[in-house]
């Protein structure tokens, strides 16, 4: 007979430690890179606000995962669900934090922000700009930003509340619940991710547009949040905990980091290609900007987001095999915010800062105190948040009728 | 570690408690029996229907592309639309033959076997009409890598060989035979044990025959170790050609500057379109088939349900597609992709944007209801719906974005005339008769692979799980666990 059993996992010394240097350390050099870019306004605002998303998304999106699969008859992935369920409690700091640094800092970031941009009379005019009003205008930004995370924030409650009531008892209609409340979760995902995308980071770059660009940034946040989720259980499974997940579970973690990453270079390359080939100025000026200043970096992206997994993981032992794993996850964490770094940044600072002495734009790698900083201090608060929250409850939802599925798990 | 457990919460998908010799009796007695009269009257109508569609591609090639109704505007409209609608319907089989293997959704195994055989159909379908298409169809090896001199002087390297590698119909001719190909091999290798089934129970000339055709498989051990490898390699392979095909087919359009059809969203939104008209056809089908054939417990509701849900799914990625695109001809703030849309939905050819949005976005939303997703009738209309509404899709996405172009003067009205008519019936008629001969003489669901999850999603099996199941919560006092919730505990 097979028998699960609750586990408890206890907020570690090492894990706390971790969480207060990366912040601390981090927090520094993001200070010292303030400091020196006072004049630079846009810079600061943007690495905040790539980064807090980037952060905030991953969260989302491993809710994303629990809810499809839930959908999807998911036996095997049982065992490791409340890992993407505590990484959904970081939605609601990133959720604040996206409030704040879009009230203090959306002028610094956004174009159409500006004033008189709608005004005929300014000298500023856009007409371009001016005929998205009715979509691109504070209050219609706000009411949507307010909504989304709101939804989000809302709805991942409800999926965290449910699966840890299951705990309680043997309860079927747990399980059903779960079922309607994922549905809900996916609707609003499906159609909110696109629509916030469109708002937040596409408008960065007011007169460009794409239609693939909200489902690209969704598989790139997918991506990250795969591979933070790869990383928690190999780190709790190498810890003691997670006694019953076996190689099979990380061998299909492994397929899905790297099925992903390949959708990832999918979209990407769809996206790339088309605009390449259209060669029509409108379009392609987003990646003019892009090769221009930060050519170094957005190769960069492609070669850790789908060359590094697809030559490391294609075989079935690498994918099995923890460390090598591991050492592709963190890459892909760190390639997929760097992607979202540069959709931001070349929209939002443009060349600020990367003038020669004569005025000319020059290629520059664009990561300096803060953006090594930053990321830093929030990739501590993150695993302090979502570390605190798998403390919170078992770590085997042990009464999901497919937690023994998951326990026999064999590829 | 004991053996692997399924949870009795999930649906069976064999019915009748059925013994793996019954399976075998099941589906084998079909393709052994003799030929029915109701199954010669059938094959007879859609084998004139097919000589109907070869009678008028013969008549398009003795007088030319003149006698259809497309003109200087309008270059592409009936042909093209069939043979996207084809190919997006061969899309289902080797979706749910290679990504749901490597998803491992056991209920596959009851509608695998034909969708493959549809998709194979479906494809040869689809290839036809680019062919007919070009008009002197003798010339066809255009299309094919030679050595010759049209390319421009002085090159001599891969230039040479293919006349216009940077067209993206030639990308389609590699990416339609590679997926052609890879779908043969994989529907034909899981048919080897199946085939070599029939062999042994059948004798004279017919065993003969199958035997010829089952490639003297012996269901050694290495015979099938050889097969779980292939079969394995193949599901590897098929995924992303499974993506790639209709990829490659929507950069027909998508790599042009005409309105409506420059669009980056293009390749997943057709791939996901292509899906949800493949489960239509599959669904309209097999509904049929699992009927006349007896099948009902190999192709249960549970496996209808699930399609449904593929369905819903697709459609609705599919409307956010549709939706998405509409915003963004809004939101570029230009002209020409304003009035692109403005045309589709408003202008001469509005009724076929309004039955694209009827069939493809507004009546899937039925099955959200889980009543609607189990009734064969409302599936049986739905699936006839998605697939009049696809071929409207790609009505919609060719005939109105070149019906109106930049100059006013050249806008022209396009429609079709009895020979385009008759061609496309004609490729159902050939689709038809194909897939009746392929439903009488070959093992229509796939036995070895059915009788694979017989232990996991037989009836009979989950009902034994489940009272198993019951009787142990029962020893630990039903609330065995409780406990593990830690709501009263601090932090």
């Amino acid at each position: 007979m097979i028998k699960p059993f609750p586990e408890y996992y206890k907020l570690s010394p090492s894990v706390k430690t971790f969480s207060f240097v990366t912040i601390g350390v981090g927090l520094v050099f993001f200070i010292i890179g303030v400091l020196l870019n006072l004049h630079y306004p846009a810079r600061i605002w943007s690495v905040l606000f790539s980064t807090n998303l980037y952060f905030t998304l991953i969260g989302l999106a491993a809710i994303f995962w629990v809810t499809s699969q839930t959908i999807g008859y998911n036996g095997w992935f049982i065992l490791l669900k409340r890992i993407p369920e505590a990484m959904g409690s970081f939605v609601k700091w990133g959720a604040l934090l996206m409030i704040v640094i879009l009230a203090l800092g959306s002028h610094s970031i956004y174009h159409w922000m500006h004033e008189g941009i709608t005004n005929p009379a300014s000298p500023d005019y856009d007409a371009l700009i001016a005929g998205k009003k009715p979509f691109l205008n504070q209050g219609f930004f706000w009411i949507a930003t307010i909504v989304y995370l709101g939804l989000w924030v809302g709805l991942i409650y409800l999926v965290r509340k449910n699966s840890l009531e299951s705990d309680k008892a043997w309860d079927l209609a747990n399980y059903r619940r779960s079922k309607v409340i994922s549905m809900f979760f996916l609707v609003v995902f499906a159609v909110s991710t696109s629509t916030a995308i469109w708002h937040w980071l596409m408008s960065v770059d007011p007169h460009w547009l794409s239609t693939l660009y909200g489902w690209y940034c969704f598989i790139s946040m997918f991506v990250g949040s795969l591979s933070t989720i790869a990383l928690i259980t190999i780190y709790l499974k190498e810890n003691g905990h997670l006694k019953l997940v076996n190689d099979s579970h990380i061998h299909d973690l492994g397929k899905w980091v790297f099925a992903f990453s390949v959708a990832w270079t999918y979209l990407w390359f769809s996206q790339f290609m088309l605009i390449w080939y259209g060669n029509i100025p409108e379009e392609t000026l987003y990646y003019r900007n892009r090769f221009e200043s930060y050519q170094i970096l957005y190769w960069l992206t492609f070669f850790i987001n789908f060359v590094l997994p697809l030559l490391v993981l294609m075989t079935a032992g690498n994918k099995r095999n923890p460390n090598v794993l591991r050492f592709v996850a963190i890459l892909l964490v760190f390639g997929h915010w760097l992607d979202y770094y540069l959709m931001v940044t070349p929209g939002a600072v443009g060349n600020a800062g990367y003038y020669d002495a004569n005025g000319q734009a020059i290629t520059n790698f664009g990561i300096g105190f803060m953006e090594l900083g930053l990321p830093t201090a929030y990739l501590g608060f993150f695993v302090y948040v979502v570390f605190t929250a798998l403390s919170k409850s078992s770590l085997v939802p042990i009464n999901h009728p497919f937690v023994k599925e998951s326990i026999t798990h064999q590829t | 570690m004991s053996h692997q457990y399924y949870s009795p919460v999930r649906d069976p998908l064999i019915l009748g408690n059925k013994t793996y010799a019954q399976i075998t009796e099941d589906i084998s007695s079909q393709a052994e029996r003799g030929p029915t009269l109701r199954f010669m009257l059938a094959i007879t109508f859609t084998g004139l229907i097919a000589l109907m569609g070869v009678l008028a591609i013969l008549y398009t090639i003795w007088k030319g592309i003149g006698v259809w109704g497309e003109n200087k505007t309008v270059g592409w409209a009936w042909d093209i639309t069939n043979f996207v609608w084809w190919v997006g319907i061969g899309h289902a089989g080797t979706l749910i033959s290679a990504i749901l293997l490597l998803f491992r959704q056991r209920w596959r195994t009851g509608v695998n076997r034909a969708a493959e055989a549809m998709t194979i159909f479906a494809v040869i379908c689809a290839g036809l009409f680019p062919m007919i298409h070009m008009g002197r169809i003798w010339d066809a090896f255009f299309i094919f890598p030679y050595p010759n001199s049209r390319a421009a002087e002085g090159f001599i390297d891969w230039r040479s060989l293919w006349p216009n590698f940077n067209s993206p119909l030639l990308w389609d001719v590699f990416a339609i035979s590679t997926y052609f190909t890879v779908s043969l091999l994989f529907w034909y290798t899981g048919l080897l044990p199946d085939l070599a089934t029939i062999r042994d129970r059948t004798k004279g000339i017919k065993q003969k025959i199958y035997a010829s055709l089952s490639f003297g498989w012996r269901g050694t051990a290495k015979q099938w170790q050889r097969f779980e490898s292939i079969s394995l390699v193949l599901a590897g392979l098929a995924t992303p050609l499974v993506l790639s095909v209709h990829s490659v087919v929507s950069f027909d359009f998508a790599t042009s500057v005409i309105p409506g059809w420059h669009t980056t969203i293009f390749p997943p939104y057709f791939v996901s379109g292509a899906i949800f008209s493949g489960f239509a056809m599959v669904l309209t089908l097999m509904l049929v088939a699992r009927v006349v054939m007896k099948l009902e417990d190999y192709i249960t509701i549970n496996h209808i349900e699930s399609m449904n849900k593929v369905i819903l799914l697709t459609g609705s990625i599919v409307g956010i597609a549709y939706l998405t695109e509409l915003f963004m001809a809004w939101y570029s703030g230009n002209l020409y992709e304003q009035y692109a849309f403005m045309n589709r939905a408003t202008g001469p050819y509005w009724w076929s944007y309004a039955a694209m949005m009827t069939c493809n976005v507004i009546s899937p939303q039925i099955f959200w209801f889980k009543g609607a997703r189990r009734n064969v009738v409302i599936t049986f209309i739905m699936s006839i719906f998605i697939n009049i509404g696809m071929w409207f899709e790609r009505f919609v996405i060719i005939v109105t974005s070149l019906h109106r172009d930049y100059i006013p003067s050249s806008w022209l009205y396009y429609t079709p005339t009895w020979v385009e008519v008759a061609i496309f019936v004609g490729t159902i008629g050939i689709f038809m008769t194909l897939f009746l001969l392929f439903a009488k003489y070959f093992p229509v669901v796939a036995i070895a692979e059915v009788k694979s999850i017989l232990k996991s999603s037989g009836d009979q099996y989950i009902a034994a799980q489940a009272k198993e199941d019951a009787e142990e919560r029962n020893e630990q006092g039903g609330a065995a666990f409780a406990g593990a919730y830690r709501k009263d505990k601090d932090q």
